[in-house]
């Protein structure tokens, strides 16, 4: 029996309470505060999402020695010059402006020099301490105040709500809004808006080791595609080097902040051997994510890593002091489970952390659908091949606020749109259908298989046969995601939860392995080890993935070409 | 290395249940695993219709925190290891349940609102362009101590674990009152009058100084200490 939907009609939809989500509801309502926003969190509106998880920092160039120019070279440099530039070049020349708000109209507590300036930390990859923080749990103090600015402000929140998917327009003419469910009640809601914008995270959670939080599934790029979007640059999944390795607990993954590197830590194999020499004996531990992750991979498939199957980093040498008062967050993480940062060793897996593709969007955040917007990780694009650290909280914080520009700039132009009638249907049912299915499928364990086949065939290091290989189980699992079934009741059911979740997690990954097929060279964070070398002849492009087709178009190198020289 | 661990667990559904009742559990516990480790395990293999509210599972959203063996914490960062074989676990207290473990926030983030959380800066609007950002001298005492307020990531441990809050509806809390202080302690902000509408009742004198709040405060804040600063004045108008 299908319950039916009620109706909501707003100017700006916002799916997703991170960073971006909530940068873009600010400035959509101070532009023009009669707009009706409404902000839709999975989880509870500033709990929810990796923005909160944010620990390093925040890239920005603010100090006179450095430059933006600086800034946009290190990115794209980082990046393998897959980045689409004028993205890249939006993040760099917005972010000291985006820093100035956080601290003077959001009240951010951004650490101090002693001369009261705004303290800049060291980061990997990077020409310039450039990296902005609040201790090493920056992301906390962003997101709460963010948050607390929403009080501030009539903008309708709704916790607890997953979109469910994204609402054609009747006419044909772009996104006419969302399909909503209520957690808490099961109910569902029709969300009509004159423009939508989606900023609910990306799809690391596809592997058996990962950074994010645990609702983040990608549903946003499955929603996206689904509709009928065009994804860029799928294959680009950074792991980053040092997540924690804590026994069975999903803990495991959790990043432990990179600016230990950045001060100086080691990383040994099981040897007790700085393994970085034999990889890149310049940069050592401060060479990229994608560069240290992969040789930490290489050294646990040679042989060399702990009994857990991990490697070792080692801040001890920097003195207990230093590293108690700089880094406290992550002592205390290590302390719970049982390793003493300050003195020894902790062990870490590289563990899946950003992906780099996404949405394609303009430098206005605008998508190929009229009416759609995407913002932060959902989009594609920014960061190309590899992303640095601090450039995360970064890009969600500059595109949020460009979202919110273009939205309160363009929503009103746009009538609501009579909404596909046809698209609600099959939407509430396809929802639906889990919850009266009998001896279905446990939807927890079809998330534990693609964690371990995205691990195993498509991960740090992939080849041909191990991603066909991968294609066709994900086909398989997406096959047996349609039998699931979960406990006959809507409220608060997270069973019911994970069926929608895996859902899209499937999609998700079936997107990246079919990306990763295709690019046969290694560049970034995609290593392959059938094709070696990164090969910038042939590979210069971009993949993209829309409505069951994959097509190439060339990088546009608007600013810097690869031969470039590094600017002074 | 396996251990099995029961797990009593008070589970409620308010649609269709007259009251709470205790659900009995047992589960083999994994090395490090988490009192929240523990309640996926029983929700993927022995009880799809079990309620309760995650998201970071590493202490930093506050989304888990709920009464464990008596005393309020977050599921995520209490190891199984670390308690008996048998562990009771309720929601917070002084909250809605919206199912067994998972409680309403409502409540409580109204009266954080109450004390209007929001930082007020020189130039407010997103419209406008930002200011260049003030020196703050990070040794300065005020700051310190409103660095201290400023990690609290809004669990509601503490509004659980109060006396006050339970015995007094309309007590601000813990929470609330902390982040008070951080705005009054806070050089920059400029709503001046933040210390007048916080020091009734139903604010910082409502406080009996029990001091629940500190010792069950997953992030190290100490709000009580907060409470008596807001008391004594201490804050930048003041000063």
């Amino acid at each position: 029996m299908n319950p039916g939907y009620d109706e909501l009609t707003c100017d700006f939809l916002i799916i997703g309470s991170g960073g971006a989500g909530l940068m873009a509801a600010l400035h959509a309502y101070d532009l023009n505060p009669k707009l009706k926003i409404v902000v839709v969190a999975k989880g509870l509106v500033g709990k929810s999402g990796c923005t909160r998880l944010v620990q390093g920092g925040f890239n920005a160039a603010l100090d006179p020695k450095d430059s933006v120019e600086k800034h946009f070279f290190d990115t794209i440099k980082g990046g393998g010059f897959l980045n689409n530039q004028d993205l890249a070049w939006a993040l760099v020349s917005d972010a000291p402006e985006i820093i100035r708000k956080l601290e003077t109209k959001v009240g951010v507590f951004f650490d101090r020099r002693p001369d009261g300036t705004i303290h800049q930390k060291a980061f990997a990859g990077q020409s310039f301490d450039r990296t902005v923080h609040r201790g090493d749990l920056t992301g906390i103090e962003i997101v709460s105040r963010l948050h607390d600015q929403l009080f501030a402000r009539n903008i309708m929140l709704l916790d607890e709500t997953r979109a469910l998917e994204l609402i054609p327009a009747q006419n044909g003419d772009g996104i006419a809004g969302a399909l909503l469910l209520h957690q808490r009640t099961g109910a569902f809601t029709l969300a009509r808006a004159r423009t939508t914008l989606l900023a609910t995270g990306g799809g690391p959670r596809m592997y058996k080791f990962s950074a994010p939080s645990i609702e983040k599934v990608g549903d946003g790029y499955a929603m996206a595609y689904r509709a009928g979007c065009d994804l860029v640059d799928m294959e680009m999944m950074q792991f980053h080097p040092t997540g924690i390795l804590a026994g069975a607990s999903r803990l495991s993954g959790m990043v432990l902040e990179e600016g230990l590197r950045g001060a100086g830590a080691y990383l040994l194999n099981a040897n007790g051997e700085r393994f970085m020499q034999r990889y890149d004996p310049e940069r050592m531990e401060r060479a990229t994510r994608d560069v240290v992750s992969r040789s930490a991979y290489l050294e646990i498939m040679e042989g060399r890593g702990t009994p857990a199957g991990g490697v070792l980093i080692d801040a001890s040498h920097l003195g207990a002091d230093f590293v108690a008062k700089t880094f406290p967050g992550m002592v205390r993480r290590c302390a719970e489970v049982g390793y003493d940062l300050t003195r020894g060793p902790v062990e870490v897996t590289p563990t899946a952390h950003f992906h780099m593709g996404g949405v394609a969007i303009d430098d206005r955040c605008c998508t190929s659908k009229p009416g759609l917007l995407v913002a932060g990780e959902d989009a594609g694009g920014v960061h190309g091949a590899n992303r640095l650290g601090g450039n995360g909280v970064a890009e969600s914080c500059v595109f949020g606020a460009r979202a919110g520009v273009t939205a309160a700039h363009t929503c009103t132009e746009r009538a609501l749109q009579a909404v596909d009638a046809p698209a609600v249907e099959a939407a509430l049912d396809a929802a639906l259908a889990p919850l009266t299915r009998e001896g279905g499928e446990n939807p927890f364990a079809i998330r534990d298989r693609v964690q371990t086949v995205m691990w195993e065939d498509v991960g740090l290091v992939r080849n041909g046969p191990q991603i066909a290989r991968a294609r066709v189980t994900l086909d398989e699992l997406a096959e047996r995601v349609a039998t699931c079934a979960a406990p006959n009741e809507r409220r608060w059911n997270l069973t019911w939860q994970q069926v929608l979740d895996v859902r899209n997690l499937v999609t998700v990954a079936s997107l990246t392995a079919r990306s990763a097929e295709h690019r046969t060279e290694t560049r970034g964070s995609h290593a392959r080890s059938d094709y070696p070398k990164r090969d910038d002849e042939r590979w210069l492009v971009n993949i993209h993935l829309q409505e069951d087709r994959i097509f190439e178009a060339p990088v546009a190198l608007t600013r810097a070409k690869p031969d470039a020289a590094v600017p002074a | 290395m396996s251990l099995r661990t029961t797990f009593r667990i008070l589970r409620y559904d308010p649609s269709t249940d007259a009251r709470p009742r205790w659900a009995t559990y047992t589960i083999e516990s994994k090395p490090k695993f988490s009192v929240l480790d523990g309640l996926f395990a029983i929700l993927e293999t022995q009880d799809g219709t079990l309620g309760f509210r995650y998201s970071c599972r590493a202490g930093m959203c506050g989304s888990c925190a709920m009464r464990i063996n008596g005393r309020e914490n977050l599921a995520c960062r209490v190891r199984l290891e670390n308690l008996g074989s048998t562990v009771t676990v309720e929601p917070l207290r002084s909250l809605p349940i919206v199912k067994d473990l998972a409680t309403d926030m409502t409540p409580f983030f109204e009266k954080y609102r109450k004390v209007d959380p929001f930082f007020v800066g020189d130039s407010p609007s997103f419209a406008e362009p930002a200011p260049e950002p003030l020196r703050v001298d990070p040794s300065r005492p005020l700051r310190q101590d409103a660095n201290r307020a400023i990690d609290c990531i809004s669990c509601g441990a503490c509004y659980s674990a109060c006396p006050t809050v339970s015995a007094n509806p309309a007590y601000l809390g813990p929470a609330a009152l902390n982040r008070a202080f951080a705005l009054a302690a806070d050089e920059r902000d400029r709503d001046v009058d933040r210390l007048a509408r916080v020091s009734g009742p139903e604010g910082a004198y409502g406080c009996r100084s029990v001091g629940n709040c500190v010792s069950v405060c997953p992030a190290g804040v100490a709000p009580l200490a907060a409470i008596q600063l807001l008391r004594r004045g201490k804050t930048v108008g003041a000063s």
